[in-house]
């Protein structure tokens, strides 16, 4: 199903889990970037991956109308190849993809 | 669905966390909120403090091979701790979807009928509900939603 805007008890419920203060973060399945824009500006750095062109064209978009959303890179891939090096990152999160 | 943990594996470093966030296999089901007599209307802004709303549960929703994907998923991450991963842990919530009217509702059906379908007799169910909430109703579709930290071994 589409998904919408996070509810507070979807982002609270990531949170119990995880803190992404200071980390590397690899978003794998990342869509319009409904995920990445509430907790990528806590994050070192934010690469939110999907394979669906429009689906990063509307998170462009999006960083284009509130720039302070532009610290998520966005990138068209498959989390099934990715061409990062090794090691590189501290959280891989699969946001409603690995199904 | 392998080849996709196996990648996260890769590119972690020691230590570092794979989380997922992916519906589970429970069918998607219905139910009907009203705020108490006298309460704040626009619950949906609340719908993390649940004691000031009523809800009906209508029923389930039909689904055909959508929740293979969903199931899939929760195999791929239990085939983790087979591939360098412990569980740190796992948690569910609510996923819900706000409908004012039920024609909203069936027009969000029709546009996503590869996911779920409603009977007939769900939606009568759903429209006596509606009609008997004492203030203003919403339906609500609920799909239960797991969030899962795996850690990666050194």
């Amino acid at each position: 199903m589409p998904l919408a805007t996070p509810s507070d008890l979807e982002l609270k419920t990531i949170r119990s889990l995880v803190g992404f203060s200071g980390c590397r973060v690899l978003e794998i399945g990342a869509g319009d970037g409904r995920l990445s824009w509430p907790f990528a500006p806590e994050a070192a750095q934010w690469i939110a991956l999907d394979p669906d062109a429009d689906e990063i064209a509307a998170a462009r978009t999006e960083q284009e109308r509130d720039k302070e959303k532009e610290k998520v890179r966005l990138a068209i891939g498959d989390g099934r190849a990715l061409c990062f090096p090794a090691g590189h990152f501290d959280i891989a999160f699969f946001t409603w993809s690995l199904c | 669905m392998l080849s996709a943990v196996a990648e996260a594996r890769r590119v972690l470093r020691p230590h570092g966390i794979m989380l997922d966030v992916h519906p589970t296999g429970e069918p998607t089901h219905l139910e009907v909120w009203h705020a108490e007599y006298g309460a704040v209307d626009n619950f949906v802004e609340h719908a993390d403090n649940l004691a000031a709303i009523c809800r009906t549960p209508v029923g389930w929703l039909e689904h055909d091979e959508s929740l293979q994907d969903f199931t899939a998923a929760t195999d791929a991450l239990a085939e983790a701790l087979d591939q360098g991963f412990s569980l740190q842990r796992s948690t569910t919530f609510d996923y819900r979807y706000f409908f004012d009217t039920l024609d909203e509702f069936t027009e969000y059906l029709e546009d996503n009928e590869k996911h779920a379908r409603a009977s007939d007799e769900l939606l009568e169910r759903a429209l006596m509900a509606m009609k008997e909430a004492v203030t203003t109703p919403k339906l609500v579709m609920v799909q239960r939603t797991v969030v899962t930290a795996l850690r990666k071994y050194v």
